[in-house]
């Protein structure tokens, strides 16, 4: 069970406030007087007598059942590497893909030859953690579900991992206009649902670039992030024309934003 | 990755970029003076709501002219934290580019204490801090122009002594500023799709068909040309280009002062 312990910034040195007979966890250690002392920056917490503290910064660590967001940075021979900003390698089995044709069969010395057709050098797509290796050092991807794979007309956001929670639906839409991916890994699609390929019209892409500048925002300010929290903000920073939003002063009205709840 | 750039590209036809912005408006950017307080001439230039973006210093010293009657300036440019072979082409080619347009019109002679014996030598280091820093060229140049206005150099006299040939040089009370009146700034004009984009993100640097570096003084003229990238252009985009960096240079110069810098054409 996770108790919070105090919602109160600490700082890699400082001596995170927690009850005697605790243990140090993961972003912890114990000095020499006993005390435990936090050697990541972030918000402490408790999982019974384990002090933990949550770092607010940092590389994303791969989950089995995750969805993540990634970008191909190498076709192999029957797999694809993935990078999705971890510090583990993630991969992509040919057998772990959905084929466009939708037919279920094991892949042949054919289908390695298309590869490139399916995921190309460079393409972003959107996939789920499947299986972690035995130390946790490599990651398997799948994309075997019809709501997976490349993406197109969008934009993508980088967050920090951190600010992406679990949530109920990774794939969401705001307002019936604009649908966003959230990948655990802090990649945030916000696109255009279409099934082809083409020219956003403008208003969807005025709201899809809002959409990413307010999350732009909301990471500086380290706001969770989440699909109401988006469309509070939104609805909050409606007054303000698209060409001012990136400002500090959108930054300060975001913090008070959170700040009031 | 084709599909991210279509985006983009289809965005500047439409003209609403990725943040937000119209295709003439550039970011918000604040320049500071002395930074560095052991460097007699220092700046730092930020992009809002970004991490610190480039950093410049400047260093004085003593040497030997190589040309009779003028001083040594000497320009490094770095990228903070990054070693690969590929970033380190790329710095040489910004620094030849930043050498051709702007420092070959430095007055070099003003550095001079005794001509053919002593003269200064100015050291400018440029870091660049930011691991995805964009429109690279026009925010050194600016960095450069402020950090060279924050210039204090020691009032100098050079002594020859006409019996022994032997030279002094005498220090004086008070300090002097570096002339720049004359050194241009660069400003950068992309084409994407045959229309004009001012302040390129990363993103939209590698959509950009060519990039086109017009190196421009005070007065409005036009001092230099460079183009980047391979792609094509007509006659009259040229000079639709030069037009629009002149009006940004303008901006530029009367911004300065002021230390925060943001200009959106119409």
């Amino acid at each position: 069970m996770e108790i919070e312990i105090e919602r109160n910034l600490v700082m890699p040195g400082d001596v995170v406030p927690c009850p005697t007979g605790s243990m140090p966890g993961y972003g912890t250690y114990q000095n020499e007087v006993g005390e435990i002392v936090s050697n990541v920056m972030g918000y402490p917490a408790m999982y019974n007598r384990l002090v933990c503290v949550n770092s607010l910064r940092g590389c994303y660590i791969g989950e089995t059942g995750n969805v993540v967001i990634g970008r191909i940075s190498q076709v192999g021979n029957k797999r694809w590497k993935v990078d999705i900003g971890a510090s583990q390698e993630a991969a992509l089995q040919l057998s772990s893909i959905d084929l466009p044709t939708g037919e279920h069969r094991i892949r042949s010395e054919e289908d390695q030859l298309h590869m490139r057709e399916y995921f190309n050098h460079n393409d972003l797509l959107s996939a789920e953690v499947q299986s972690k290796s035995q130390e946790g050092k490599a990651i398997n991807l799948q994309t075997r579900s019809s709501k997976f794979g490349k993406l197109k007309n969008g934009m993508l956001v980088v967050v920090s991992p951190n600010l992406v929670a679990r949530m109920r639906q990774h794939f969401c839409q705001l307002n019936n206009e604009v649908d966003i991916i959230f990948g655990r890994n802090g990649w945030i699609w916000v696109y255009y649902n279409n099934t082809n390929e083409l020219e956003v019209p403008l208003i969807r892409r005025q709201q899809i670039v809002r959409i990413s500048c307010l999350l732009k925002l909301m990471n500086k300010a380290l706001v969770m992030i989440s699909p109401e929290k988006i469309q509070q903000v939104f609805e909050r920073t409606s007054d303000i024309e698209l060409e001012d939003l990136l400002a500090e002063s959108t930054l300060e009205r975001i913090k008070d934003i959170d700040a009031v709840e | 990755m084709q599909s991210e750039k279509k985006f983009i590209t289809d965005g500047i036809k439409q003209n609403c970029r990725c943040d937000g912005r119209g295709i003439l408006s550039s970011r918000r950017i604040k320049i500071e003076k002395g930074v560095c307080t052991l460097s007699p001439g220092s700046a730092q230039l930020n992009i809002e709501l970004s991490s610190p973006h480039i950093i410049c210093g400047c260093k004085l010293e003593i040497g030997v002219p190589e040309v009779e009657d003028e001083g040594i300036v000497n320009l490094s440019i770095e990228l903070a934290g990054k070693s690969l072979m590929t970033d380190k082409e790329r710095m040489a080619e910004v620094k030849s580019l930043i050498e051709m347009l702007m420092l070959n019109y430095f007055n070099k002679k003003q550095l001079c204490i005794i001509p053919g014996r002593k003269c200064w030598k100015l050291f400018i280091d440029v870091e660049i801090l930011d691991k995805d820093a964009s429109n690279l060229i026009e925010h050194i140049s600016l960095t450069i122009t402020s950090a060279l206005e924050d210039v204090k150099v020691l009032a100098t006299e050079g002594i020859v002594n006409k019996n022994t040939k032997e030279e002094y040089i005498e220090i004086l009370d008070g300090t002097v500023r570096i002339n720049i009146d004359e050194l241009p700034i660069i400003t950068t004009v992309a084409q994407i799709n045959t229309s004009s984009v001012l302040d390129l993100t990363a993103e939209e640097e590698g959509c950009a068909d060519s990039l086109l570096h017009f190196s421009i003084d005070k007065n409005g003229t036009i001092k230099g040309i460079i183009k980047e990238n391979p792609g094509r252009l007509a006659v009259d985009q040229v000079l639709s280009a030069a037009n629009i960096a002149k009006e940004v240079a303008a901006h530029i110069f009367s911004d300065l002062g002021t230390g925060s810098i943001k200009y959106k054409l119409s």
